[in-house]
């Protein structure tokens, strides 16, 4: 008998239909399970698992002859969230399952050899999917469901085992309620008011984290850069519904969701390793995973000690920092993926580390050697730059800095006049730059005597123009003044020397 | 005389071994007629495999092999089917299927005979232990 069911693959952030296909042709045979439809070796062991739980719901299977079709078949399926839609079917064509309820469901889950169904990532994309491909019905793993129903028009149905999904369907059990899962504690970001000194670097982290632009943080090590750059997710806005929904369905796809967190509102903060591949940092691999770029979508990605990551990860960072997206082309096709973020970096003036620059014991080639691992293309898209210096003895006692909270305000109140414009600063497009940021007259002549002597990139004038908006906005200026443009100016200078 | 102790007075001789392999195979073809199986034949050969069995009930085609040991020690006589016959076995049944248009469906059964203790193992041979992943979907 040919039964159907649907399920869905992920590719990318992107979950596809996949059409389900069983053939049983002998109940009492000689017990031959096979999957094609380009299956990987997660998939091919469905088997194993789709026997041994179907035994455990009561259901005996193997000693059948059975046939399960994936289409379409080129696509290539992965993973072990196929075992619920195939048994299902399966089940369907023994006839323990009713074909016409099975068909207007979609259904994603592993199975346990003992029946219970395991999470699987992916599945707020294949929530959505679903939705799209009219299956707003969809059989889930219970801890699933919770995650799917954020998915408006999704209707998700948490099952704990194989058994209670074939009782659901054929409508001997009704759907349990979902509840939402104990949130676990979001982590606590450490207060600003942790970091002594660096009024210098504390502003420039100030106007980023308002603006979201791009931070370089340079200074000998213990002075505060990582401190500085740890505490910025505290002062950093909370996602709004859609940024929200987008970054909790790229870590959705990752298989990086922690259980039960719902919708991401605190803007991620990603801070991977030096030894980072480009693969990690942009995305890749044989299955084409999102990298860390995508991840940090819609927040903040840390990069400490700059010069020590490969020379090919940095280089392929240039493109999303300028575009806000990353399209990685692999064998097996072509994906464009979101890639949002602000880039904060950290790196020592040289590779002693030396805590005053008189004390360095670096030849000068070894310094330039170290410098230039943060190119001048990748410096050119850096907006701010701020040398941290060992602050005074007398500093570190008596500086009295402020809050996350005080710092958290003024980045809300310039992010609200940002929003009445339409866009972060950030990210004004270079065709309304002049009408949403363009200076005023001593501004303009500022710029452009600027430009002129520094031989300041269009890009680079761009970035000022974007940076000194956020500066007005910070001080709650309506026009962008000749003192914003200077700050700006300065800022940038930092980066680039 | 009541068939099971006919049976057992087969399976009691003491016979040379390959007699006595013979007597399992007879005994094997009477239990399966009790069971209301038709037997179609007895050593039937399908290119260059002997199949000891070939049994019809309705329209599935069942393919029977007989293992004799005279103890259960050793494993018996249920691991005396190996491997590579078993894969035989599979294989002569699906060409043995094109030949009966009524076949709808097909197992091999293993009857394992240790001394005079008899057990009969449905669908003993599975296809996805003993089949490459095209040779499985001939099934």
């Amino acid at each position: 008998m040919l039964t159907h069911a649907r399920a869905y693959a992920v590719v990318g952030l992107d979950a596809i239909p996949i059409e389900v296909e069983t053939y049983v042709s002998e109940r009492d045979g000689a017990g031959a399970f096979t999957i094609v439809g380009l299956p990987d070796k997660a998939l091919q062991e469905a088997r194993a698992r789709i026997r041994s739980a179907a035994a455990a719901a009561g259901l005996l299977i193997h000693k059948a002859v059975i046939l399960a079709n994936l289409a379409p078949a080129e696509v290539r399926k992965e993973g072990a969230g196929f075992d619920l839609p195939i048994a299902l079917a399966v089940m369907a064509g023994f006839g323990w399952v009713n074909q016409d309820t099975l068909g207007e469901v979609a259904a994603v889950g592993e199975l346990a050899f003992d029946g219970r169904l395991r999470p699987v990532p992916g599945i707020l994309s294949i929530a959505e999917a679903a939705v799209r491909d009219g299956r707003p019905t969809l059989l889930c793993p219970e801890q699933c469901a919770h995650e799917a129903s954020l998915v408006p028009g999704c209707r998700p149905i948490g099952c704990a085992t194989l058994r209670e999904a074939v009782r659901i369907l054929n409508g001997e059990d009704v759907p349990r309620p979902i509840v939402a899962r104990e949130p676990r504690p979001s982590e606590i970001v450490p207060d600003l008011i942790d970091v002594r000194g660096q009024p210098s670097a504390r502003r420039a982290l100030e106007i980023c984290a308002a603006g979201d632009h791009n931070l370089l943080m340079v200074g000998p090590p213990g002075v505060g850069k990582t401190m500085l750059a740890k505490r910025l997710a505290g002062i950093l806005p909370p996602l709004d519904d859609e940024q929200a929904l987008l970054a909790t369905r790229i870590h959705s796809a990752a298989g990086v969701l922690p259980d039960g967190s719902g919708l991401l509102r605190t803007p991620p903060f990603r801070a991977p390793h030096h030894s980072a591949t480009m693969a990690a940092l942009v995305g890749g691999g044989a299955k084409i995973r999102p990298g860390e770029v995508t991840l940090a979508t819609g927040g903040v990605l840390f990069l400490d000690e700059l010069p020590e990551f490969r020379r090919d990860a940095l280089e392929a960072l240039r493109v999303p920092l300028e575009d806000g997206s990353v399209r990685i082309s692999r064998a097996s096709g072509s994906l464009l993926l979101p890639a949002r973020f602000a880039l904060i970096a950290a790196m020592n003036p040289c590779p002693c580390g030396s805590p005053e620059p008189a004390a360095c014991t670096c030849s000068r080639e070894r310094v330039q050697a170290y410098q230039r691992k943060a190119s001048g293309p990748l410096l050119d898209r850096i907006d701010v730059g701020v040398h941290l210096a060992r602050p005074a003895p007398e500093v570190l006692r008596s500086d009295q800095p402020e809050t996350t909270l005080q710092v958290r305000e003024r980045v809300l109140a310039a992010r609200a006049l940002q929003a009445t414009r339409g866009f972060v600063n950030g990210r004004i497009p270079v065709g309304r730059l002049d009408e949403l940021a363009g200076p005023d007259e001593h501004g303009q002549q500022l710029l452009d005597q600027a430009a002129a002597r520094l031989l300041l990139s269009p890009r680079g004038v761009n970035r000022i123009q974007r940076v000194a908006r956020t500066i007005a906005d910070l001080a709650g200026e309506v026009e962008v003044g000749a003192d914003s443009i200077a700050e700006a100016i300065s800022l940038r200078l930092g980066a680039l020397s | 005389m009541h068939i099971a102790s006919r049976l057992r007075q087969l399976l009691s001789l003491r016979r040379s071994p390959a007699q006595a392999g013979r007597d399992g195979e007879r005994v094997a073809a009477l239990l399966y007629l009790c069971c209301g199986y038709r037997v179609l034949g007895r050593n039937v050969r399908v290119g260059g495999t002997q199949l000891d069995l070939v049994c019809r009930r309705g329209n599935q085609l069942v393919l029977v092999e007989v293992k004799r040991r005279r103890t259960s020690a050793r494993g018996g006589a249920r691991q005396a089917l190996g491997y590579d016959q078993a894969r035989r076995l599979l294989r002569a049944g699906v060409q043995l299927r094109g030949r009966y248009s009524w076949v709808t469906g097909m197992r091999v059964d293993l009857v394992a005979i240790d001394g005079w203790r008899v057990q009969i193992v449905r669908s003993a041979i599975d296809g996805d232990t003993h089949l490459s992943e095209s040779e499985r979907v001939m099934l």
